[in-house]
């Protein structure tokens, strides 16, 4: 990018255009003097003037090929206000949202299907269940207080033994009950450890006695 | 300008060609190296523009500035495509004619050196040339067309002029030696 001109440079260039170096006022030649040689003034004045327009030698322009009236800009080339192209995008946008609303019936039944039964016969492949459509619905758990107690008639055989407290605790981890004894079953025979007790282990000397260190 | 901006007028856009298209031709050939062809081709492209880009007019402006802004800037759009020309030192005599008299002689050596340097400037500085002193456009219409500041075309101006004088000076060692004389 060119430097902008100093003023000198200015009046230099305002001189190269308006005036031959003969032409020059005793004052503007030695305001030359000082910009550039004299010869080089001739030069550079012999540029901006002397160059030829060659007008004589520009050829005849070819007639004018216009496209027909009714097609004269092909529908792609063509090109339109910035505004129109906005009006545009939004009459489409305004009818899109008119003929297709964005709303769903509150009531619209949902069903959620696992794809993994294959059905074996025409009956069967009716009951199938169909996806309606894959949208995710977020279910939001709501609590609601029954204002009822686990009383023990409501717990299983093997907890009624059990106090209200333990009953409790076994009802809320519902999931361990499947791998729980039930209390008939917690006979001595049952409950009885096997292997050999540390007291009469013969290695049991290198266990290193506490006692030791308590004492310590 | 109007008529055609509000009619669409065949009749309107060609009476434009008639009056514009010789002055766009001499321009097209200057800044695209004296490719005619190419050049009758931008002439008439130039003038699809106009039916196109219509609505762009702004008619409180001269329509003939109007058109050679549009006109730069295809020069531009073309140049962005690489090409070389320099001057060899065979150009330096390849002027020369017999049976032509001695100032003839030294004009037309002298303007096929100025054309070459032409050709060598880079687009900016050939664009505002051509427009200033072959076209004589005002600083302030090259301005409008070129969209830049009045300082700017000023300042390519002498710039321009700088390396074309220099390019001169190089294959015409007639100055340098008028300017060791004087200095």
């Amino acid at each position: 990018m060119d430097p902008l001109l100093n003023p000198e440079e200015i009046r230099l260039l305002e001189l190269l255009e308006s005036k031959d170096f003969d032409a020059l006022t005793a004052e503007e030649r030695v305001f030359v003097a000082t910009q550039l040689p004299a010869a080089e003034y001739v030069l550079q004045r012999r540029i901006l003037t002397g160059i030829d327009r060659q007008e004589d030698e520009i050829p005849q322009p070819r007639p004018l090929a216009l496209p027909s009236e009714k097609s004269a800009i092909p529908l792609l080339r063509r090109t339109v206000p910035l505004y129109q192209a906005v009006l545009a995008i939004a009459a489409v946008w305004t009818c899109f949202f008119w003929l297709w609303p964005n709303e769903r019936p509150a009531d619209m039944p949902q069903q959620i299907v696992s794809a993994d039964t294959i059905p074996t016969s025409s009956a069967q492949a009716e009951q199938t269940p169909q996806i309606v459509h894959d949208t995710v619905v977020r279910y939001v758990p709501v609590y609601q207080s029954t204002g009822k107690t686990p009383q023990q008639a409501d717990l299983p055989e093997s907890f009624q033994k059990a106090d209200n407290y333990q009953a409790t605790s076994a009802v809320l981890r519902g999931t361990e009950l499947r791998s729980t004894l039930p209390l008939s079953a917690l006979t001595p025979e049952n409950i009885a450890t096997s292997g050999t007790s540390l007291k009469e282990d013969q290695l049991s000397f290198l266990v290193p006695d506490i006692r030791d260190f308590q004492r310590r | 300008m109007v008529e055609v901006i509000n009619h669409h007028s065949h009749a309107a856009i060609t009476d434009l060609h008639a009056r514009y298209s010789r002055k766009l031709l001499g321009y097209f050939i200057r800044m695209l190296n004296h490719d005619t062809e190419l050049a009758q081709d931008f002439v008439q492209e130039i003038f699809l523009k106009i039916l196109e880009k219509k609505h762009l007019y702004d008619p409180s402006k001269k329509f003939y500035t109007w058109i050679f802004t549009i006109a730069s800037n295809m020069c531009k759009t073309e140049f962005r495509k690489p090409f070389s020309t320099s001057i060899s030192a065979d150009e330096y005599e390849l002027t020369t004619r017999a049976g032509l008299g001695e100032d003839l002689l030294e004009k037309q050596r002298f303007n096929a050196l100025l054309e070459k340097s032409l050709q060598q400037l880079e687009l900016h500085h050939k664009t505002v040339f051509v427009l200033r002193y072959i076209e004589l456009f005002s600083l302030q219409e090259i301005a409008e067309i070129t969209d830049t500041s009045l300082g700017t075309v000023k300042s390519r101006l002498f710039y321009a002029t700088r390396k074309m004088t220099a390019q001169l000076k190089a294959y015409d060692p007639r100055y340098e030696n008028n300017l060791f004389k004087m200095n």
